[in-house]
Formats: C-alpha cells, structure tokens, sequence
C-alpha cells in the first residue's frame, strides 16, 4: 500500500549516514581549508611573511621594575620596553636608555602639529644633551619618508620606524598626532602630553625634571 | 515513546545520527545565528586588541593592562572570555565553525529528498489521499480519461497513466506536475547560503586592503610595511584628468608599473576599470592635480630636498583680471595672487600688485572667514590715475589709459610651509599659478630676504643671498590607488547569482503536481502546489474546464 506523498519535499532534510551527510561536510571544511592555503600560505600570499624580527616591543630587561606593577602606558608606571631601528637600520632599545629622561615623541609626515614641534623638540634635545633623550617614533611609515623628514626640517634627534604600529599600539597612540611621553630614569612614565607641547609644558617640563 | 526518550536512545545508539539532528534543527540554527550576531556586536562595542600588538606577548600583555586600568573589576572578568579578542577567540571562530558545518550538513541533506522527489516522484498515492490531501477537488464526470489528459498537457503539465493503489474496480488514475525542477530552488538558495559563510570566511581571513598616494616622477612605493622577497613596488607612469572638449571630467585614470623582484605588469586603471597584478586590484581612487615637484639645494650644492610639494587640496581666493590698453594691447589677463594678507577686525583682506605701464595699482579683496566661497566676491582697485573703485564679477572700470575687468574668482593651490630648508623665515607661503598662456608658476612669499614675493616659473632656479637654490621642476599630477585582495569576492558573486535564482525559482515557478483518480461517475484531483499559490481555485477551474460545469467542489467548501 502507498504511503501517503511528502507534500513539502524541499523542506525535508535526510540522514544518509556519516559519510553522505556529515562526510561531505567535512570535505567542503577540506576545501575551505585548501583555497586558504592556495592563496594565503602557499606563495606567502603576496603579503610579507618575513617580519623585521625582535623590532617593537619587547621584555624588560634587568632588574628594573620600581612600581613592582606591570609595564604599561600609564602615569607613575614602568613604561613599555621596545625595540626599533632607525631609517639607516641603526636600533634603539628603550631599557638602554636607563639612567636618563626619554621623551618619547609619537609622530607622522602628515601630521601638521608633528611638522609644527620638531624644531622646538630639536632645540630641547640639542639643550640638554646630557640627561635627555628625545626619540621621536614615525607611525607605519615607509623609511624614504622618514629620511626625508629628517632632512627637511633638520631635525637633531634619533628618529625610530615603528613598521607595524606595535609600539603606538603599545602606548594607546592612535591617529591623534602628536603624543609625547616623558620618560624618567627608572623607565617610569612621568609626563603624557596629548598634542603639540605648549611653551608652559616645556618650561615646566624643563624646570621640573632637567635643570 | 517519547521525544526525549527517542533522542536518548539515538544517542546512544548513533551519536552521528543524533549530531546530525542537531546540526539540522532550525531552532539550533537560528540560536547559532543569534550567538554569531551578538558576538559580533561585542566585539565592536568592546576595544579589541590591534592586530600588530596580537602578535606580540609582550605588547598584547602591556595593551591589556592599559585595559585593566579602564575596565577595573571588570577586567578579569571580560578577559577570560576572551572579550578584548572577540574576532580571534576560540568560541568565536568554533562558533562561526558549527554555522559553517550546520548549513552544509543542511544543504547536502535536502539534496537527496529534493532529487528523489523530482526525477523518481511519488506516482501512486492511497486513495484514501483524495481525501486528506491539503489540495484537493472532486467533481462528477463521465466522460473518457483521454479528455482529462489532453487538458492537463494544454495547462504544460507532463502527465502519465498510472496504475492505482487499492484498485477500486474500474478506477483510473493519472499522475501529472509541472516544473518539478523548481524544488531545486529551496536547494540552490541553501547553498548560496553556504557559498556566501565561505566567501566572507575568506575574505577575513586572506583579505587584504590599502591605499597608496602616488604621484609621477616619483620613486616606486612599497606595498607593504615590511621588507622582504614578496615585496610590490609600485611607481606612477601617468595620472591623467580626462575632461572633454567643453572642458568637463569624464575620467580619472592612472598608468602605473607594478614590480615584484624582476617581474614588472604595466598597468592602467580607472575607478570602475582596474588593474589585476599579482593577486591584488588596483583601483584608482583619487586624483591629486596640486602637486609641485621642487629642489632646493645647500650653497655647497648638496640637494637638501627634491620631492613632492603637495598642497593637501588648500587654495586660495583669487581674482582673474584683465587690462586692456587703449590701443587694443592686452596687458595681463590672469590670475593675481595673493602677495600679503592683512588683518583687522571686519576679516582678512588680501592684497596683490599689478606693475603697468603707468605705475603700481593695488587689488585687495576680502577673504571669506569660514570657506574659500567666491559668492559676492568684489574687487577693490587703486591706481595713479584710480581711486577706490570697487568691481563686482564681469563689471569693468576704464581709466584714461586701461579697462580693468574683474572676470572671475578662482580658487588656487596654495599652501604654507614650516621650516623650509634653507629658508630664514619659519613660514613660506606657496601657491601654484597659471600665466596667461596656461604655463605654471609658483607665487612664493617668505624666500626673499626683503618680504617680496617670488614667481618662479617651471625649470627655473633662484638662489637666495644665503646661497641656497630653489627650483620649482614641473607640476605633477598624482593619484590614490586603492590595493585590494579579496579571494572571497568570486564566492560572494557567486552566492548572490546563486541567491537570487534559488529565491526566484522558489517564488516565482509555479511548479505543481497532480494526481487524479477516476471512478465510473466522478473525478478526484489531490495536488501538491507552494502555499501561496491558491491551488483549490485553479484545482476548481480545472474541473470546470473538463467538465463544463461550475458545481465542482474543493476542499474550500466541502464538510468532510
């Protein structure tokens, strides 16, 4: 005797065993897997797998750690260690610098108020030599930017390539150009300045931590 | 037996069986959905950790502190669930993992039901369906089978004699349907379904976007931020304005050369035309006409500058006059630029010089304060034989010697410089002007020790009395390229062509199937149609066609 018709066949949903029903499934997660590799791994998907290694941020090194706190981007705490060469591939490591102020200048070519401070922080760096070191840090810009950065305004002061962002990353920079740091002796964060630092910021910077 | 207790004796007797049963629930689907969805809005609400610190032990574990100290007693909390990682956490790409598994192991389990039921349908029902069938009729009839047969197939039905199920003595029976194919459409849009989770899985995952600024007579720039063997150089040949012969923008286009170790693809692209070079898509995206290429060098004659002057897309306001002598002589007939500003309390007035045969007249006019808009733009001259006189656009004044006209306002590229190299002053004004013969010069105020502006025309160098040489090369035009990868796109099309056709074939075929029985005084007709389709009406109809009659009866109106 007939049974009686499916009347909404192309809602029905039918197990034919693992192999029909859950098998194939499993080979299209197969050839998900395959095309991702075909185009992402296979010829390094044309993005660069070879990282300019141990630059950006890095472990603390010594025994320095005064707030017994973790290293982070904040006031009256240790500031993040990294590491990042300059457009000649010279490198700079942060800890190195322990025992002077660091100011850390985070900038861009395209940043009006970057351009506006160089000179001023030039002339810091240039003035006080002995206890300070002013590193300004280029946001993911290409070095032939950098080297002509530095050339066009002259500028006196270690300037780092922060490829991959990690460093700005790091230190909570986004596109809101320029940001400073002032770094003390211990590698404690002092001073964070959001913008271009005004004539009472410097005068107070300098009277406070370098005279 | 129960539900429950039939779930837990498949359990245990075919775990597969019962994950299949789960994968296939739609209450589980839509749960999957909502969980997807849900965690997607987490992730945009809640600040995720920057791809370049992901990387990085020690950068993700500074970037989470900094959150520790926003988030407070929260923190812990949202850590552990991975929250600041939302897009790269286990459960996420587990979750997106089952949607990815439930939609094929749906798809490929409706397959079989839809072909069966299309290429070896059901061709004998119980009579007894003629009776329950959701679909049905039934109507006196006497007359011969053949008739039914033959109306079926002027309706484009395929119809056929069947034999019947419990054989009423001397009961026919036929089977007919119409685009039975168009059960594939509930199949086709699964799969597009299927298609599009793939597609955007690879686009996340292997995709990749930038945009690069180029301008001609530049070096190449690199592709990517880190240097290695797979790094694409690209250098602009060419960034054109294509404008028409009444002088409108009809395109933008770029020919530029795509290098990667020693291969080179020349390649030209347009916004809605680009080019396919090494894996990625370069689209034109912008056009930048207000690019100044220009040296300087030290007084030892070491190049201390040689690049791009771009002029960020800032202009200024300036006015296009003509004089005209007496005689006829067209005198000048260009833009002025601004050669100083000053400022008082009703604005910014600027003002611009004009050496004619007779002596100096001055030009001023007010700069707007909020935009550089022309509107109402009046011009105000002085001259040896002039008082103030002021012009309004297209308004002329006659002296004893010239007519002055006043013909339009234009904007120019204009920009200010901090820091020049080799310059006294902290700022150098610069803007790019047009002669009357259409040929380019830069108007430049701040390099003249005596704080008179400077015209330097194309190839043309001046030296300071420091020494230093300044020389204004060639205008440049420049583009933004947008570089594009995405091996998910082909998926993605393919899922909506995919989409739309299951969609239209599901709403649109009217596909249907038919059974019909015949006794010696009456016709029976169950039938299978989408539900929003008014079947019993055309069930109805169909009877009053065969029959002649209007007295059939469906279900509508029958008391079973």
């Amino acid at each position: 005797m007939a049974n009686l018709p499916d009347e909404q066949p192309q809602r029905r949903r039918e197990y034919s065993g693992p192999f029909t029903t859950l098998g194939i499934a499993l080979v299209v997660i197969l050839i998900v897997g395959f095309v991702f590799w075909f185009f992402e791994l296979r010829t390094g998907g044309g993005s660069n797998n070879i990282k300019a290694d141990n630059f950006g941020v890095i472990e603390q090194e010594g025994d320095f750690d005064p707030e017994s706190q973790p290293a982070v981007a904040s006031l009256g705490r240790l500031a993040p260690n990294f590491r990042l060469p300059n457009a000649h591939g010279e490198v700079i490591k942060l800890s190195d610098l322990r025992g002077r102020y660091v100011l850390l200048n985070f900038w861009a070519s395209w940043c009006g108020p970057c351009r506006a401070e160089v000179r001023d922080l030039s002339e810091l760096s240039d003035r006080f030599p002995e206890v300070l070191t002013v590193l300004g840090i280029n946001q993911q810009e290409v070095s032939e930017i950098v080297i002509a950065f530095k050339s066009q305004f002259s500028v006196s002061y270690p300037l780092l390539l922060d490829f991959r962002g990690q460093v700005s990353s790091t230190y909570a920079i986004s596109t809101g150009l320029p940001v400073s740091l002032l770094i003390d002796q211990k590698g404690v964060i002092r001073e964070i300045y959001w913008g271009a630092l005004s004539e009472e910021q410097y005068e107070y910077l300098i009277m406070t931590y370098l005279l | 037996m129960n539900t429950f207790s039939t779930l837990q004796s498949i359990l245990i007797s075919d775990p597969l069986r019962a994950l299949w049963m789960l994968l296939t629930n739609v209450k589980f689907a839509l749960a999957l959905v909502f969980a997807a969805v849900f965690s997607g809005l987490l992730g945009v609400l809640i600040p995720q950790i920057p791809p370049e610190a992901r990387e990085n032990t020690v950068a993700r574990a500074a970037w989470l502190e900094l959150k520790h100290l926003d988030f407070g007693v929260w923190f812990e909390f949202l850590n552990a669930l991975a929250l600041f990682d939302v897009f790269h956490s286990a459960w996420f790409i587990s979750l997106w993992f089952v949607v990815v598994v439930s939609v094929t192991v749906c798809t490929v389990s409706r397959f079989m039901p839809v072909w069966r039921s299309i290429h070896r349908p059901q061709k004998i029902v119980p009579d007894s369906y003629f009776e329950k069938a959701s679909h049905r009729t039934k109507f006196s009839y006497t007359g011969e089978i053949n008739v039914v047969e033959d109306k079926l197939k002027r309706l484009r039905y395929t119809v056929e004699q069947v034999e019947g199920d419990t054989g009423i003595p001397g009961a026919k029976y036929l089977f007919a349907q119409r685009f039975s194919w168009a059960q594939y459409g509930t199949f086709i849009s699964h799969l597009a379904l299927l298609m599009l989770l793939l597609g955007g899985l690879l686009t996340a995952l292997a995709g990749d976007s930038r945009t690069l600024s180029l301008s001609e007579k530049r070096s190449a720039v690199p592709l990517f931020r880190d240097p290695g063997p797979g790094q694409i150089f690209v250098e602009m040949l060419d960034a054109v304005k294509g404008v028409d012969s009444d002088g409108h923008i009809i395109d933008f286009r770029s020919k530029f050369m795509v290098r990667r170790g020693d291969e080179n693809i020349l390649c030209e692209a347009t916004v809605n035309d680009p080019c396919d070079a090494y894996g990625y898509r370069f689209h034109q995206a912008a056009f930048f006409d207000d690019l100044a290429l220009f040296s300087i060098t030290n007084p030892e004659g070491k190049l201390l500058f040689e690049d791009v002057l771009d002029f960020e897309n800032q202009v200024a306001l300036v006015p296009v006059i003509s004089v005209i002598a007496r005689d006829g002589q067209v005198l000048f007939d260009e833009a002025v630029p601004q050669m100083a500003t000053i400022e008082s309390a009703a604005g910014m007035t600027a003002l611009a010089e004009l050496n004619l045969r007779n002596g100096s007249y001055t030009i001023s006019w007010r700069l707007p304060s909020q935009d550089n808009s022309a509107e109402n733009m009046k011009v105000t001259i002085t001259g040896p034989d002039l008082s103030a006189t002021e012009l309004f656009v297209g308004e002329s004044l006659s002296s004893n010697l010239y007519e002055v006209t006043f013909k339009n306002p234009l904007l120019v590229p204009a920009i200010n410089v901090l820091d020049m190299p080799g310059v006294s002053n902290e700022k150098v004004t610069v803007q790019l002007m047009k002669d009357r013969w259409g040929s380019d010069y830069l108007y430049v105020i701040g390099l003249r020790s005596d704080g008179e502006g400077l015209v330097l025309p194309i190839d043309t160098t001046w030296s300071s009395e420091d020494g230093f040489s300044f020389t204004f090369l060639e205008r440049v035009d420049g583009s933004g390229i947008d570089v594009r990868r995405d091996p998910g796109d082909t998926f993605i099309w393919i899922a909506i062509v995919l989409g739309l056709l299951g969609l239209g074939i599901t709403f649109y075929i009217p596909r249907r199937r038919l059974w019909v029985s015949f006794t010696r005084s009456q016709i029976f007709i169950a039938g299978i149609a989408p539900r929003s389709i008014r079947f019993e009406q055309e069930l109805r109809k169909l009877g009053q066609a065969i029959t002649g009659q209007s007295d059939t009866q469906s279900n509508e109106f029958e008391d079973d």
